[in-house]
């Protein structure tokens, strides 16, 4: 097996592949067969989540396959009774899991632990498999496992459908019990015998004793369903973030005395514990509360330093990179845009927000992570758009794109510079990322008509009919003077490109369907014989046939007929395929029409 | 794939996400890399250092430099962990359950378990870092043969002199393989009640050596608490009541986790907030040992005491937050403002109650009747009273361990909890003396519900 390092020069892909690999395939028997795709889908379900991040989509495929294998196994034969050993797993007496790498091999995972039977039941419900996959996926990545192993975090999910059989899994050695190791050490026995341990408490320990009253008459009494529910309910997980937020309170009050030896320095790794989990859980009124509560231990304590500098590191920490990220991978979806508490949240990390921002669009894969920081970024724009644009010439690609987006929002004179320079000798790349992002974006202001207007005017094909194109799919009725005036340049190039020239005509009719009637009927029907024969009024004609093809009504059918029927072939056969593509499309809404 | 399908698949990936995150929080993402890379590194450099200590002096200079490095070495390992467990099992090495991977040609994992092996250890909790001296005692004596007898506690008594008692060395592991015979945790009260004395045992035991909490062998012990059923429960308050023998923290530790998670359970709590409300019980008084200076630190800061010993616990986890909690809070009355959370109010009628109860040298403070009917005249102030109520719905107006002299002038120890409302004042008990003043030559069960004896007087012991 390769040592780290070795498998640190390694791309990251074939490590992918080797924790992914599936184990082998076992069965010599219909039965066994089933089982053992459903043990290898957990197994490598459970793995996943070692290279995946838990949102990644490549994560639902996993999900599937766990819930189809286990569904087939469920419905054919009923429960599944595995015996669980070191490297495989066993059902009636026939091995249906093998994996003998320790790292990868959920049997191994489950027999460490103590697993010696695991019996998943034909009536397992979904949210009980997830749930076990949950355990056996902590299990593979946590690091801090002092708190619950398999075992008991196994008997605390209170499976209905899912039995285990456990015993210790590592075991002392019998013959080493009696040496217990060391002076200090001692066994139960010793403990029972002699009455002394190595306990320091004072012989006074729970002293002073409570300070009560007479007795009262004791009677039994029902003490009320509604009153304990009232009471189990301050155990729900949802109020454990006020639970976290009291402890914090109270961990910085007993820091700020100067007679507890509780200090700040104790505390400082579970502050940031209290971070990553309120991030993940998107609470960010806490995190202010958090930040509040910290703040207010730096002012009114008299700190050294060293501990000075501790605090001032965590509170800069909750606007780092990953810690943003965490806390955006655990907002809904449905947010779109910052609430003002992120501008607080970032204000109160004591540190320049901007520079994190942008290097989070380096970072960040996810798209709507990356527009949520986008329309973060704008909140800063335009005090901090010198930064903005000193970043964007040095990178390129999507950040370029992101960063323009970030510019044309929040100080659009310096867009539009930027813009004119992108056009004239910019990246295309840039250009064409940032045209799909325009495009993606459905909540963009209407500002970007102004950049797309100019990218029209982009040297490159692609670049001009992609932000047609994205003009025409946001309906941005206001560019149809600015498109009927580039349909009129274009037509006078006797390079134009036939796309480009469909595609002028169908922006029109999208954006503005009745001023594109007048000025396609028009083109389509130039006065005199010149209007039939120079080149630029052929152009023109082809624009407004795409154009028609795609506009509503009957005068717009009516004029490609005509065509259709035209002495010149080219422009019959253009006309009569934009009678066929009318059509397609008229089909198409009505079958659309009638499935709504 | 269908809708519904789908959005369940959305729905348990996004759950999913949730709990791996927050078992997550607080550590970085290549946490994980970074503790194999670490632990590869310390565990090539220990085994190397061992084979340099067979060519040469411990204080040749040729160890300056892996020592230095193994001393970085686990500095870094502590501050990333908290806490540092080796574990060399059959030729494998893990470090805070993480396997280290070692070249197919090297041996290093092979090395390290023999020459730890050799003196009978299996693994190392390391609650510190070393310094670079403390590792050269350590090496030095690893290359000396084992001691012949109960090598591993020559071991750990050698550490321990040396002043390296945060180093604590672990007996050798083995997998139980599936065909043993296996001794199982039976549900016998006497057994269970050992098992959780002796888990409670070692907690303290670490602490004198100042070594760090650790949780998980405590919730198994008190899974097997939450599994009693109620008589069975009741018995073991008995026993408790009785036993002069387990150092009295510990036997206190035991009987509060017992009385909360059987409260806990009168509440209708799952059995996994049973197991974190047992295990918070059992630490509740854990500050008490924790070092001020060289002594235990006073009442008013044993709260405290006990937090700065879980604070050294790495990994955020919602019932280490809530055990701190309660050991904040366990003595703050319910009318205190903030209120306590649940977990510390139901502590506090445990601890108190205990505290009322238990013998110590001129016999308890009160008798187990009159404490509860305190402790009840005070609900509402002192003791939230649904949880009060509770508690005496369980235990009774005579609570088990309670003793009575009956009408015809024998003494019982009640040692069953209120078995159906009409029971509440007429528990099960088991005469400890006849009527005529003598120990009964056989047992002798009176159940109150059906005698026609009645109770003549509380007896409180005097000692």
């Amino acid at each position: 097996m390769e040592s780290s390092e070795e498998l640190k020069t390694r791309p990251q892909s074939e490590v992918q592949e080797e924790l992914l690999a599936p184990e082998q395939k076992l069965g010599e028997d219909e039965r066994t067969r089933c089982a053992n795709d459903a043990l290898r889908s957990l197994a490598r379900a459970s793995r996943s989540y070692l290279i995946y991040d838990p949102r990644n989509d490549a994560i639902k495929a996993f999900l599937q396959e766990v819930k189809s294998s286990f569904d087939i196994f469920g419905e054919k034969y009923g429960d599944m009774e595995l015996d669980v050993r070191p490297f495989e797993m066993v059902l009636n007496g026939k091995v249906v899991y093998l994996e003998r790498d320790r790292e990868r091999s959920l049997s191994f995972k489950l027999f460490r632990d103590g697993v010696r039977k695991l019996t998943v039941r034909e009536d397992v419900a979904w949210d009980e498999l997830t749930h076990l996959l949950e355990i056996l996926s902590i299990r593979y990545v946590g690091i801090h496992m002092n708190e619950d192993d398999i075992l008991t975090l196994l008997w605390k999910a209170g499976f209905r459908n899912i039995d285990i059989e456990a015993i210790e899994g590592f075991t002392v050695d019998d013959e080493q019990e009696m040496d217990v190791g060391g002076a200090t050490g001692a066994t139960v026995q010793q403990y029972a015998s002699s009455g002394e341990g190595a306990a320091s408490a004072p012989r006074d320990f729970d002293l002073p004793a409570p300070i009560l009253g007479n007795p009262a008459r004791t009677v039994w009494t029902d003490a009320g369903d509604e009153e304990m529910a009232v009471l189990r309910q301050e155990l729900s997980s949802s109020n454990l973030p006020e639970r976290v937020i009291e402890l914090c309170q109270s961990l910085l009050e007993y820091s700020s005395d100067p007679t507890d030896p509780l200090n700040y320095n104790t505390c400082r790794y579970f502050f940031q514990e209290v971070r990553d989990f309120l991030m993940s859980e998107a609470e960010l009124g806490n995190l202010l509360t958090v930040l509040d509560l910290i703040q207010t231990f730096r002012d009114s304590t008299e700190l050294d330093e060293t501990t000075e500098g501790l605090v001032k590191n965590l509170q800069s920490s909750f606007t780092s990179v990953g810690a943003l990220q965490r806390l955006l991978q655990g907002l809904p979806r449905s947010v779109t845009r910052p609430p003002p508490e992120f501008k607080r949240l970032l204000a109160m990390s004591g540190s320049d927000p901007v520079p994190v921002l942008m290097d989070m669009l380096t970072e960040e894969r996810d798209l709507h992570i990356r527009r949520f920081t986008s329309h973060l970024l704008e909140m800063y724009l335009p005090e901090k758009a010198q930064a903005v644009l000193d970043r964007y010439h040095e990178v390129g690609g999507a950040v370029a794109a992101d960063l323009l987006k970030v510019l044309g929002t929040g100080a659009p004179k310096i867009a539009q510079q930027v813009f004119q320079e992108l056009v004239r000798v910019g990246d295309t790349e840039v250009k064409l990322e940032y045209l799909s992002q325009v495009k993606a974006d459905k909540a963009a202001g209407g500002h970007e008509r102004v950049y797309l207007v100019l990218l029209m005017g982009a040297p490159e094909v692609e670049v001009r009919t992609r932000a047609m194109e994205v003009i025409a799919g946001r309906g941005e009725r206001g560019a149809f003077t600015a498109v009927q005036r580039h349909a009129e340049a274009a037509a006078k190039s006797s390079d134009a490109d036939e796309y480009e020239l469909e595609v002028l005509g169908t922006t029109l009719a999208t954006v503005n369907p009745r001023q594109a009637l007048e000025t396609l009927s028009t083109w389509a029907r130039p006065k005199g014989i010149l209007g039939l024969l120079l080149p630029r009024q052929l152009r023109l004609r082809k624009v407004a046939m795409a154009g028609l093809a795609v506009l509503p009504g009957d005068e717009a059918e009516s004029i490609l007929r005509d065509l259709s029927g035209a002495r010149d072939p080219d422009t019959a056969d253009t006309a009569r395929a934009a009678l066929v593509k009318r059509r397609r499309l008229a089909k198409e809404a009505a079958a659309a029409g009638g499935e709504a | 794939m269908s809708e519904e399908f789908s959005e369940e698949i959305n729905a348990a990936q996004d759950r999913m996400a949730k709990a791996l995150d927050r078992a997550k929080a607080g550590e970085d993402r290549e946490l994980a890399a970074r503790v194999r890379d670490r632990g590869e590194r310390f565990a090539r450099m220990l085994a190397g250092t061992i084979r340099l200590i067979r060519i040469h002096d411990q204080n040749n200079q040729a160890f300056n430099q892996p020592i230095a490095e193994l001393e970085s070495s686990l500095i870094a390992l502590v501050d990333m962990l908290g806490m540092v467990q080796v574990v060399m099992v059959e030729d494998q090495v893990y470090v805070n359950e993480i396997r280290i991977r070692f070249d197919a040609e090297s041996d290093v994992g092979g090395a390290l378990c023999r020459a730890f092996n050799g003196h009978q250890v299996g693994g190392l909790y390391l609650h510190a870092a070393l310094t670079g001296p403390q590792i050269r005692l350590l090496i030095a004596y690893l290359a000396e043969p084992p001691a012949e007898e109960r090598p591993r506690s020559a071991f750990q008594g050698y550490l321990e002199e040396n002043d390296i008692g945060h180093l604590q060395l672990q007996p050798m592991f083995r997998f139980r393989s599936s065909n043993e015979e296996v001794k199982r945790v039976s549900r016998d009260v006497k057994q269970v009640y050992t098992a959780a004395s002796g888990a409670v045992g070692h907690v303290w035991d670490d602490l004198a050596a100042g070594r760090n909490l650790n949780p998980l062998p405590i919730r198994k012990a008190v899974t097997e608490l939450v599994e009693l059923d109620d008589e069975s429960q009741a018995r073991e308050m008995v026993f408790s009541s009785r036993d002069r023998k387990t150092p009295p923290i510990m036997r206190h530790s035991i009987q509060v986790a017992t009385l909360a998670v059987m409260l806990g359970r009168e509440l209708g709590l799952s059995e996994g907030q049973l197991s974190d409300l047992g295990v918070a019980a059992v630490f509740h008084d854990a500050g008490y040992g924790a070092d001020e200076d060289g002594f235990p630190p006073p009442f008013e800061r044993h709260g405290t005491a006990a937090v700065r010993l879980m604070l050294e616990q790495r990994g955020f986890h919602e019932a280490r937050v809530l055990r701190m909690l309660a050991s904040l809070q366990h003595h703050h009355p319910f009318n205190y403002t903030p209120r306590p959370t649940l977990f510390s109010r139901i502590i506090k009628i445990a601890d108190d109650y205990d505290t009322l109860t238990r013998w110590r040298d001129g016999g308890p403070i009160e008798a187990p009747p009159y404490a509860i009917a305190k402790m009840y005249g005070a609900r509402g102030t002192i003791y939230d009273p649904v949880l009060m109520q509770l508690f005496l719905n369980r235990v009774g107006c005579f609570p088990p361990g309670s003793i009575l002299e009956l009408s015809d002038g024998s003494w019982v120890t009640v040692i069953s909890g209120v078995r159906w409302p009409g029971s509440f004042d007429k528990p099960m008990t088991l005469m400890v003396r006849t009527a005529e003043g003598k120990r009964p030559p056989k047992q002798v069960r009176v159940d109150l519900a059906e005698s026609k004896l009645t109770l003549k007087r509380v007896i409180k012991p005097s000692g």
